[in-house]
């Protein structure tokens, strides 16, 4: 069961970066793609968050291919369903902001 | 050429001592080599590198984790228990090893764990004290280091408390 728990920013590009396989660095950069440069991860970080969404089975690492030390990791259903309830969580934060405050997205 | 340096590294320093390692960067100093105490520097292009330190939560530290750091263009230059030395190319961005809060708090609460321990063990002879009045010089030694590393920490411990504030309200 995945409970609506907020995720930070991080966890969130993290999950979305991992719709295609990726490996560390990819999600950094990937992650930088999304927020224009914005939100940047630093290794330390990154590294932490997918070992505990590897934990929480978010995120899961493919077998590593012969000659390459890199990791590649991707999404699991459970991650996806969790970005769902997140998607949900932030399209109801829009829409109150814009019902209260009568302004646009923008 | 080369440059050794001798030096103590002060665990609740760990940010000065960054800070000294981007300095001697700056002046064409790259430290290509760490043990203990002993710091090898070549000379180089001034500020090609970038130094950051990590205390990791395992020790050993993983050969994954190495892995993982060198495709992110990270080297490690040194090791000390569980500390490691870290540099890359310098980018032109600032080279940070957390980029949230969550995880920077993290990683002060485990140097402050260091801390209080020293802190404490340095403590504990003060007792003896009161059993054996010839134990005295060696105790207050001790008390005088247990001051040392308190002081030394109470700087990391605000800075731990207002980025714990900062975290109530975002992230």
């Amino acid at each position: 069961m995945v409970s609506s728990i907020a995720l930070t920013e991080a966890f969130y590009y993290i999950l979305l970066s991992l719709y295609t396989p990726l490996h560390g660095y990819g999600i950094m950069q990937k992650t930088e793609e999304f927020s224009g440069g914005r939100v940047r991860l630093a290794a330390g970080t990154l590294y932490g968050a997918l070992n505990t969404l590897q934990e929480k089975g978010w995120i899961e690492a493919l077998p590593s291919t012969a000659g390459s030390r890199k990791k590649e990791y991707q999404i699991t259903a459970a991650g996806k369903e969790a970005v769902q309830h997140e998607l949900e969580r932030l399209q109801e934060l829009v829409r109150n902001g814009q019902a209260v405050t009568g302004g646009t997205a923008s | 050429m080369k440059k050794i340096v001798h030096r103590v590294y002060l665990v609740w320093n760990y940010e000065k001592e960054i800070q000294w390692l981007n300095e001697m960067s700056r002046q064409g100093w790259q430290l290509v080599r760490y043990t203990p105490f002993r710091y090898e520097f070549e000379r180089g292009e001034p500020g090609r590198y970038q130094y950051q330190l990590q205390l990791l939560d395992k020790l050993p530290p993983e050969p994954e984790y190495e892995a993982f750091l060198e495709g992110a263009g990270i080297q490690i230059v040194g090791r000390y228990l569980r500390w490691v030395y870290l540099r890359r190319e310098n980018d032109g961005t600032p080279f940070e090893m957390f980029s949230d809060l969550d995880s920077l708090i993290r990683h002060i609460d485990g140097v402050l764990a260091i801390c209080a321990v020293v802190f404490f063990c340095n403590l504990l002879p003060l007792f003896s004290l009161l059993a054996s009045p010839t134990l005295i010089p060696l105790s207050l030694v001790n008390l005088a280091l247990a001051l040392f590393v308190g002081v030394g920490s109470l700087r990391l411990l605000a800075k731990r408390r207002a980025l714990a504030e900062k975290r109530s309200m975002q992230e």
